[in-house]
C-alpha cells in the first residue's frame, strides 16, 4: 500500500464553544489533485492552517511524507509549501527579493534559488514587475508572487488556500498548468475552493467539509457519480430558504 | 458630524476593551491614569514655576509645549495609537474631506492627550496665574492656537505616514514635518524657559528663527507680550496664524490624497536588488535564515516608514537630551554621550522586534529553519546600526570635549547597555508583540498585555543596565580613565552572558508561542 502524501487523524479545534473542526480523519494520496470544499465558515481555511502548522489543533495529528507537523515541525516543513487565502508577505521587499528571502531562509543554495526565482518570475508573468515592491501588487500579482515562494523549494505537498480568487485568465490558467505539471510529477496540490466548476475540473480527489466535520469524501467520479457538483454540494449543504421577498424596499424608489 | 467622530471613537475604544478583556482595560487604565498624572504634574510645574519666576504666561506656554510634543511625537512613534486616525477607513463613505478633516481633529482632542491638556491647563488657569486682563484674554487664545497647531501637525504627519500614500517621497517629508515640528516644540520650550527674564522684543537674536516654526512663533508671542512689545507680538500671532492655516491646507490635502491612492507601479520600483548593501556583500550575508533576515531587516530600515518612524524617534530623544545635557559636553566625560545614543537607537525598537512583520510573520512559522533566527537576523540588524552612531557620537563628544581619554570606555559601555536591551527586547518581543502600526493596540489580539509587556520590559532593561552604568559611573569619577575601561570591559562581559541567556529564552519562546504571535501580529 502507498504511504499518504497527507495523513489527518482526530483534528480537533475550538475556539471558545465553537467547533471549528470535530475529529476530521482523512488521507491524501501522493501525486493527487485534491480539493477542499465547504461554506462559508466550514472550516476550510482553520483545516489548512492546522494541516500546516499556523494554528496548533486541540486534538489530533497531521504527517505530511510521514512526518508529524507537531511533533517534528522542522522535518514535516522541509515537504510543504504553503500559500494563506490572504497572503501577507513582507510588502516592503520587492518581488525577487521575497523569492530569494523565502528560498534562502530555507538553507537553499543562493544560486539555484536565483535560478528558480527567475524561471518562476517569467512563468508567472511577474518579470517586468520583480523590482517593484510588493505593497504596489494587486492581489492576483500578491498571490502570484506567494505561490512563486512557496513553489521554490519544490515541495512535495503544495497547501493552497483559495488560489484563483484574485486572479486574472490567463494567470489562472497558468497556475492550473504549473500545479498540473507538478501532480504529474508526483507532488500532491491540496486546495480549497468556492468554485465547484474549477474542483470539479482540476481534482481528483476532495472533501466536503461542514460545520468542522467531513459531510463528504473520496474520488470526484465517485462523489458526483454523473451529477454536477454544484448540485451534489447544494444537496449536501442546504440551500437557505428564500427570503428575498422580505426585501420590498430595495429597488423601490428609483425613478 | 464630528459629534458622530467622538462617538465612534467612544465606541471603538468601548468595543475594543470589552473584547480584549481584563488586561486591554488595565492597559487602556494605565494610559488615562498616566495622562491624568502628568497633567496633574503639568499643571502642578506650572504653579511651581510661576511662584519663582517673572513671566507666568510664558512658562504656561512652556510646559503646554511640552505637554503637546506628544501630539506630535506620539502618532509618529506609534502611529494608530487612535483608532479613528485612518483616513482611509472612512473613503468608502459620502462624506466631504471638509467634514473629515473636521471630524478627525475633533476625535484627536477626545482621549488621554486631550485629558492631559485640559488637566495642565486648566490647574493653571484654575490658581489664577495668569495676572490682568491681558493674561487672561492672551493665554487662552494662544494655547489654543498652539494646541490647534500641533493637533493638526500630528494629523498632517500621520496621514503622510499612512499606507494611502506609499512613496518614499512622501513618507520622507512626513517625517521631515515631525522631526522639523517636533524638534522646534522641544527647542522652542527650552528657548521658553529662557526668555522669562529677557526685555525689549522678546526673542534674542540667535533664538529668532524658532519663531519661524509656527509652535515657536506662538512662544515668541508670549516673551512679546510679556516684554510689553505688543507691535512684535501681532507680527508672530499673524506668523503663527497662517502657519495653523498652511498647515491645515495641507493636512486637508494629505486627506484628499489619502483617499485616492497613489497609483500603483513605477514610483515604487527599486533599482537593482541590493537595498542598502552591495551586491557583493549581499551575496555574502544572505547565506542562511540568520543573514536572510538581516538583509531584509536593512532593507526595511530604508524602506519601511513605521520602522523609519521608530528609528528617527529614537534620535530624535537623544537629540533633545543632548540640547537638554548641553553643559554636560563641555566634560571630559562627553564621549559618555555614545551610551545615550546607542539607548535612543535601541529602546525604541526593541521591545517589539516582529512588529514590523505584522502579518508577514507567518512565513518565519512555515520555514523549516528555526523561528529564532529571524530574532537573531533583527538584533545584527541593530548591531549594525548602533555601532556607526556610537562611535559617531563618542568621536563628536571627544571633539566637543577636547578629551578622549573616555573614547575606549564609553564605547565598551555602549556595547554592553545595547546589548542588555536587545536581550530583554528579544524577549517582550515574544510576549507582548502587537503590530505596526498598531491599530487594535487594546484589542481582542495583543489587547493590553502588548502594553503592560513593553513597560514591564522598559523598567527592567533599565533596571539590568544599572550596574554597567553604576559602575562605570563610580570608576570614571573616582579612578579615571583606566578604571572606567575595565569597569565597561567588565559591564560588556556581562552584558554579553545576559544576552546569552535572554535570546536562549527569546528562542525557546518564539518556537512555543508561535501560534499567538501569529494572532497578536494579524492586522486584521
Amino acid at each position: 500500500m502507498i504511504a499518504p502524501a497527507v495523513s489527518i487523524v482526530g483534528l480537533t479545534k475550538r475556539f471558545g464553544p465553537k467547533v471549528a473542526l470535530d475529529a476530521i480523519s482523512f488521507d491524501i494520496p501522493p501525486g493527487s489533485f485534491f480539493g477542499i470544499c465547504g461554506p462559508n465558515g466550514a472550516g476550510k481555511t482553520t483545516l489548512l492552517r492546522v494541516v500546516t502548522g499556523l494554528l496548533r489543533p486541540d486534538a489530533g495529528t497531521v504527517e505530511v511524507a510521514g512526518q508529524d507537523v507537531w511533533t517534528n515541525p522542522a522535518a514535516a516543513k522541509e515537504f510543504f509549501g504553503v500559500v494563506p487565502d490572504d497572503p501577507s508577505m513582507f510588502p516592503r521587499l520587492t518581488g525577487r527579493e521575497l523569492i530569494d528571502f523565502n528560498g534562502l531562509l530555507r538553507r537553499m543554495d543562493p544560486s539555484v534559488v536565483t535560478e528558480r526565482r527567475d524561471t518562476l518570475l517569467r512563468l508567472l508573468d511577474l518579470a517586468d514587475d520583480a523590482d517593484t515592491l510588493v505593497a504596489d501588487y494587486s492581489l492576483g500579482m500578491t498571490k502570484k508572487v506567494a505561490i512563486a515562494a512557496a513553489l521554490l523549494h519544490n515541495p512535495r505537498v503544495l497547501f493552497l488556500d483559495e488560489p484563483f480568487a484574485g486572479l486574472d485568465p490567463v494567470a489562472r490558467q497558468t497556475l492550473e498548468r504549473i500545479l498540473a505539471r507538478h501532480t504529474a510529477s508526483g507532488g500532491t496540490v491540496v486546495f480549497s475552493d468556492h468554485a465547484m466548476d474549477v474542483v470539479e475540473r482540476l481534482c481528483d480527489h476532495l472533501i466536503i467539509v461542514d460545520r468542522g466535520r467531513v459531510a463528504l469524501s473520496g474520488q470526484v467520479r465517485d462523489v458526483t457519480d454523473g451529477r454536477r457538483l454544484q448540485d451534489v454540494f447544494v444537496d449536501l449543504v442546504g440551500a437557505p430558504v428564500d427570503s428575498t421577498g422580505d426585501m420590498t424596499w430595495l429597488g423601490s424608489s428609483f425613478d | 458630524m464630528a459629534w458622530l467622530f467622538v462617538r465612534l471613537k467612544f465606541r471603538i475604544t468601548a468595543n475594543t476593551v470589552g473584547q480584549g478583556g481584563v488586561m486591554s482595560a488595565l492597559g487602556l487604565l494605565l494610559l488615562w491614569a498616566g495622562a491624568v498624572v502628568f497633567g496633574v504634574v503639568g499643571g502642578g510645574l506650572v504653579v511651581l514655576a510661576t511662584a519663582n519666576l517673572p513671566g507666568p504666561q510664558i512658562t504656561a506656554v512652556a510646559v503646554s509645549t511640552a505637554v503637546h510634543v506628544g501630539w506630535v511625537v506620539v502618532p509618529v512613534v506609534a502611529a494608530s495609537l487612535d483608532a479613528t486616525l485612518d483616513a482611509r477607513s472612512f473613503e468608502l463613505l459620502p462624506v466631504r474631506p471638509r467634514q473629515l478633516g473636521l471630524g478627525l481633529l475633533v476625535a484627536g482632542v477626545v482621549g488621554p492627550g486631550g485629558l492631559l491638556t485640559v488637566l495642565t491647563v486648566g490647574i493653571g488657569m484654575g490658581f489664577g496665574l495668569w495676572p490682568g486682563w491681558i493674561g487672561w484674554l492672551t493665554v487662552p487664545v494662544l494655547t489654543l492656537l498652539h494646541t490647534f497647531i500641533v493637533i493638526v501637525t500630528g494629523r498632517l504627519v500621520t496621514t503622510f505616514l499612512s499606507d494611502a500614500l506609499r512613496t518614499s517621497k512622501a513618507q520622507g517629508l512626513g517625517q521631515a514635518v515631525a522631526v522639523v515640528v517636533g524638534i522646534g516644540a522641544v527647542l522652542g520650550t527650552g528657548a521658553a524657559w529662557n526668555l522669562t527674564g529677557l526685555v525689549d522684543n522678546g526673542l534674542p537674536e540667535q533664538m529668532l528663527w524658532l519663531a519661524a516654526v509656527p509652535s515657536g512663533s506662538v512662544g515668541a508671542a508670549f516673551a512679546s507680550l510679556e516684554a510689553g512689545s505688543f507691535g512684535p507680538a501681532l507680527g508672530y500671532v499673524a506668523w503663527a496664524v497662517a502657519g495653523a492655516v498652511l498647515l491645515t491646507w495641507a493636512y486637508g490635502r494629505a486627506l484628499v490624497r489619502s483617499q485616492t491612492r497613489a497609483p500603483t507601479g513605477r514610483s515604487s520600483r527599486v533599482s537593482g536588488d541590493a537595498g542598502l548593501l552591495g551586491s557583493r556583500l549581499q551575496r555574502v550575508l544572505s547565506s542562511g535564515p540568520v543573514r536572510a533576515a538581516l538583509a531584509k531587516e536593512m532593507r526595511y530600515l530604508r524602506r519601511d516608514p513605521r520602522l523609519r518612524a521608530q528609528f528617527v524617534g529614537g534620535l530624535m530623544t537623544v537629540a533633545v537630551i543632548g540640547i537638554v545635557a548641553a553643559s554636560f559636553l563641555d566634560s571630559p566625560y562627553a564621549p559618555f554621550f555614545a551610551v545615550v545614543a546607542t539607548w535612543g537607537v535601541i529602546a525604541t525598537v526593541a521591545p517589539n522586534q516582529f512588529g514590523v512583520d505584522a502579518g508577514s510573520f507567518w512565513v518565519y512559522v512555515v520555514a523549516p529553519a528555526d523561528p529564532s533566527a529571524a530574532l537573531l537576523g533583527k538584533n545584527a540588524t541593530w548591531v549594525a546600526v548602533a555601532a556607526p552612531v556610537a562611535v559617531t557620537a563618542a568621536v563628536a563628544g571627544a571633539v566637543v570635549a577636547g578629551d578622549w581619554t573616555y573614547v575606549a570606555a564609553a564605547l565598551l559601555a555602549s556595547g554592553a547597555t545595547l546589548l542588555v536591551w536587545m536581550g530583554v527586547g528579544n524577549v517582550t518581543s515574544v510576549y507582548g508583540a502587537f503590530p505596526l502600526p498598531e491599530r487594535q493596540l487594546f484589542g481582542s489580539n495583543p489587547g493590553g498585555r502588548a502594553l503592560l509587556v513593553s513597560l514591564a520590559g522598559l523598567a527592567v532593561s533599565g533596571v539590568l543596565s544599572g550596574p554597567v552604568v553604576v559602575t562605570v559611573a563610580l570608576a570614571a569619577l573616582f579612578g579615571g580613565a583606566v578604571s572606567a575601561t575595565l569597569a565597561a570591559a567588565g559591564g560588556l562581559v556581562y552584558s554579553a552572558l545576559l544576552y546569552r541567556v535572554t535570546c536562549r529564552w527569546a528562542g525557546t519562546l518564539v518556537e512555543e508561542r508561535r501560534f499567538h504571535l501569529i494572532d497578536a501580529l494579524d492586522e486584521r
